[in-house]
């Protein structure tokens, strides 16, 4: 009788826990454009996913890829996304039953030499995968190895939205959440695309103090982020998925300043790539993009695109890619 | 034994050497207090006082401490 | 695998299920997996060290038995004796020192000649300074008869390895350990539950007020120029993190060991109630402490040379100070081993020369200081005079602070100038406490802090009296303990810092 009054208090104990959990997270926990990024590589076909970092979120857009190509292709890259982001992202795609033909990951070497940042963006992909063997992968990869609060309160890193918390509610309760709609992502700094492509608009403020950006180091490489990409290359293999790698270019005054950086970067995705077999692009030292590094055609020194130019640029890289659409895999 | 309660009246003043057994347990005698009464009697009595002899057991109460001593005297 | 992060969580829970489930004779053979399998996760290569470590010691505590019992000639025994002892002291130390200072070593031999030889990319095998001072002990313990040693080499490795305490200690002792280790435990309700409060009361202490001091503290100290009216937050915020953070992760490993029905040694006794810096270091990382005296202090103070140099002291000047002097050098050199323990820097050394000073100088002045106070009329037990006490040396504990958190000794004695000429507490609320911070934010995370302290001083108010607080909860009703719980549990993601600014237990590094 005692032991069965103990299971009880315990299992009430732990129904108020994870009802007060749900109840937080329903309150403070964003609607955040990574729920509309997963759900629309889980629900549409795509010939191309692109993967990698900010630069590659605010400088490749899929529809302009898609005019010059003849694709559907879809923007999944997030700053804050690290190689085991990007491989399970993929993975999620494939297990849903939309294999892609061709992956672009682009390569951002201060996502090699750092390791995942324990902060809002550690878990927000995660948060968004559907129940999955990737998603348990997920977990056992990367949530398992953070924080302990991450996965018993996902809300947590959050809880400074306490005073936005109307919003927030409100923002769940709307329509628009429910189907996955783009128009409360909009504010005066950028406009967020179905296809995932941020626009970055012009704001007097942008460049007004100057901002490194994380470089590479040689000492600093993060094996993980290596594995991960070597993972992501066996996998592409695997599943007869082309892997193509591309650095998308940065103001010319901050490869001139940080030179031995970058070119030490250039030399170790050279590496990198030829072992796996992958296609590399270094629009850096790419002869058809030196007119398209003027500062001014970005929002800092870090190398984000304004939208108008990373329209340009996309299309200018897709036509350089060396192939032909629609490809057909064995 | 008088000496010994000399000298630990000498070193550690003001404790009841007489009847207290937790010298040690109650931190009346710390490591130093314990390293100037074993100085003292190894220059009185003659004795060499070895790390492992360094216990409570030996240094709770006076008596105890006599008891080492007079162990000791014998073992030499 | 870190202390806070989810895969430990898992690790515990797994643990501590298979260990009430299995047989109870293989209690501790499972206690040894787990606690292999936890040292590998953090580098199969440094199982070398561990395993080193124990079989060295584990063959030492052997051999001097061996030796003790079979060898009929004592000068013999006692030859040889010796000589197991300083292979096996030399073995472990030895690897010690070359993984943890050789790099500092080689630094300071290029600053002094001017050369440039390469520093080497060592990494610090997991807990090895624990170990290796855990491992040691035992076999001193051997030599000097106060433990029968270990036949069962198994059973060794668990008493060096177990997990819980590898990584930060407490450093425990054979006879006290080793029993528990191996014993049979039943299954009890009430055990696991004050075994997960004190798990939770540590969590406490390290995610509310050692992450939230923490970053005040990592942006004073490192930005000594922009923040030098903040100086002296700078280090009692630092006073705060250390102790939440050390004592917090203390209570976590002695929670688990608790859900095994295991008590580890007590590392921390209310250290800022202590009267005097000696007072301090009893109730201060005390298992080191205890260390140093047992395997330190007490043979380099008991030593031959050290028998020479009293009787030269005595000779020279007089009866007391004569037999205090020989004390306090040897306590010099403990202090300077703790000072190099913590790590291979010059601030470290200064940091543990500092404390051995003051505590040497109140031992030569100790007679002194008794008679000023007859003098005086101070009575010793009268409360002003106990406040005092507690100031000064919480003063003290302070400035030795400067010294262990500070980049260099130039950086602490910048800061301690600072700490007296500046003072602008309210550029306090222009520390952001996140990125994009606000003033209201700080603000919130200083009242955080605030309560927090009062909480603990609260709680070791009562401790301090003798009271234990998991005994009184425990006679509470149902609802009130689970409210308590609920709120502690609650309190880790609401009050608490993510990782991301302050990474995971200070002294894991070790």
């Amino acid at each position: 009788m005692r032991n069965f009054k103990r299971f009880a208090v315990l299992t009430l104990l732990l129904a108020f826990v994870i009802g007060v959990n749900s109840l937080l997270s329903f309150a403070l926990y964003p609607y955040t454009y990574s729920r509309v990024d997963i759900h629309n590589l889980i629900s549409e076909d795509h010939d191309t996913i692109f993967v990698g970092s900010s630069h590659g979120k605010c400088g490749l857009n899929p529809e302009v890829f898609d005019s010059v190509c003849g694709t559907v292709s879809t923007n999944q890259c997030l700053g804050g996304e690290y190689p085991i982001d990007a491989y399970h992202i993929v993975r999620l795609a494939c297990e849903t039953g939309h294999k892609p033909k061709q992956v672009i990951y682009e390569l951002d070497a201060g996502y090699f030499v750092t390791e995942p940042n324990e902060g809002a963006d550690f878990a927000i992909l995660y948060e968004e995968f559907p129940a999955s063997f990737t998603k348990l992968h997920y977990w056992l990869t990367k949530i398992l190895d953070g924080d302990f609060r991450s996965t018993l309160f996902p809300w947590y890193l959050y809880r400074g939205k306490l005073f936005s918390l109307k919003d927030t509610i409100a923002s769940k309760t709307d329509s628009e959440y429910k189907n996955y709609g783009i128009s409360s992502f909009a504010n005066p700094a950028q406009i967020y695309h179905s296809s995932g492509f941020i626009e970055r608009l012009v704001q007097s403020s942008d460049k007004s103090v100057k901002d490194t950006p994380v470089l590479y180091s040689a000492e600093d490489i993060c094996t993980e982020s290596e594995r991960y990409f070597n993972k992501l290359a066996e996998f592409c293999r695997e599943e007869g998925i082309r892997l193509i790698a591309v650095t998308t270019p940065v103001p010319e005054v901050t490869t001139q300043e940080h030179s031995s950086a970058y070119e030490g970067a250039d030399q170790y995705f050279t590496a990198l790539t030829k072992a796996q077999g992958v296609e590399y692009y270094n629009c850096n030292y790419m002869e058809e993009f030196s007119d398209l590094r003027d500062l001014n055609y970005y929002v800092d020194y870090d190398g984000h695109y304004y939208g108008t130019y990373a329209n340009l640029f996309t299309e200018r890289f897709a036509k350089s890619l060396d192939f032909n659409f629609p490809i057909a895999y064995n | 034994m008088e000496q010994l309660l000399e000298i630990l009246e000498d070193i550690q003043p003001d404790a009841d050497y007489e009847n207290c057994e937790t010298l040690i347990d109650d931190g009346i005698l710390d490591s130093f207090a314990i390293l100037s009464i074993v100085s003292e009697l190894e220059d009185a009595f003659g004795v060499s006082v070895t790390p492992a002899e360094i216990v409570p057991e030996n240094f709770n109460s006076a008596k105890a401490l006599w008891a080492m001593v007079c162990r000791l005297k014998e073992e030499a | 695998m870190s202390l806070i992060s989810m895969k430990f969580v898992v690790f515990v829970a797994a643990a501590v299920f298979g260990y009430y489930v299995i047989p109870k004779r293989f209690q501790w053979v499972w206690l040894l997996l787990f606690s292999y399998i936890y040292y590998a996760s953090s580098g199969v290569k440094f199982l070398f060290f561990l395993l080193f470590s124990t079989l060295t010691t584990y063959g030492a505590g052997r051999l001097l038995y061996a030796v003790r019992t079979s060898c009929t000639d004592k000068k013999k025994a006692r030859f040889y004796g010796r000589i197991i002892v300083v292979c096996g002291l030399f073995l472990n130390f030895g690897m010690l020192a070359v993984m943890k200072y050789t790099n500092f070593v080689i630094l300071n031999i290029n600053a002094v000649f001017g050369t440039q030889i390469d520093l080497f990319s060592l990494l610090l095998p997991l807990g090895i300074s624990f170990y290796t001072f855990q491992s040691t002990g035992y076999v001193l313990d051997v030599y000097w008869g106060k433990c029968e040693p270990e036949r069962n080499v198994l059973r060794f490795a668990l008493f060096v390895s177990f997990f819980p305490q590898i990584l930060q200690g407490p450093i425990g002792r054979f006879h006290r350990l080793a029993g528990q280790l191996y014993a049979e435990h039943t299954f009890d309700f009430q055990r696991i539950e004050r075994g997960l409060e004190l798990i939770l009361w540590g969590f406490f202490k390290k995610m509310v007020l050692a992450d939230n001091a923490g970053v005040f503290v990592s942006a004073i100290f490192s930005d000594t120029q922009n923040y030098a009216g903040l100086s002296i937050f700078g280090v009692l915020g630092y006073s705060i993190q250390l102790y939440g953070d050390f004592s917090g992760g203390m209570d976590v490993v002695q929670g688990i060991s608790n859900l095994f029905g295991i008590t580890l040694d007590d590392n921390f006794k209310r250290p800022y109630f202590a009267r005097s810096i000696t007072d301090f270091w009893h109730r201060w990382h005390i298992t080191l402490g205890t260390w140093m005296k047992d395997y330190v202090f007490y043979p380099v103070s008991l030593s031959g040379w050290m028998n020479r140099f009293s009787r030269f002291a005595k000779k020279r000047f007089g009866k007391s100070i004569g037999r205090t002097l020989p004390i306090c050098l040897a306590n010099l050199i403990v202090f300077l081993v703790v000072g190099i323990w913590h790590g291979a820097a010059w601030k470290f050394i200064v940091y543990g020369l500092y404390n051995g000073i003051i505590i040497a100088v109140s031992g030569l002045l100790a007679g002194q200081y008794r008679s000023w106070k007859k003098a005086l009329h101070i009575n010793s037990s009268a409360w002003w005079y106990q406040l005092f006490q507690l100031l000064r040396t919480f003063l003290l504990v302070n400035i030795s602070w400067f010294f262990d958190r500070a980049d260099s000794v130039p950086q602490a004695l910048e800061m301690m100038r600072n700490a007296v000429t500046t003072f602008t507490p309210s550029e306090l609320l222009s520390i952001p406490v996140q990125q994009n911070g606000s003033t209201a934010m700080t603000a919130a995370v200083l009242v955080i802090l605030a309560a927090g302290c009062l909480m603990l001083f609260c709680v070791s108010v009562l401790q301090e009296r003798g009271i234990c607080v998991r005994e009184v909860l425990a006679k509470r009703p149902l609802v009130l303990r689970l409210a308590v719980y609920l709120a502690l549990f609650f309190a880790l993601p609401c009050l608490g810092q993510p990782p991301s600014l302050t990474g995971g237990f200070i002294y894991a590094q070790f």
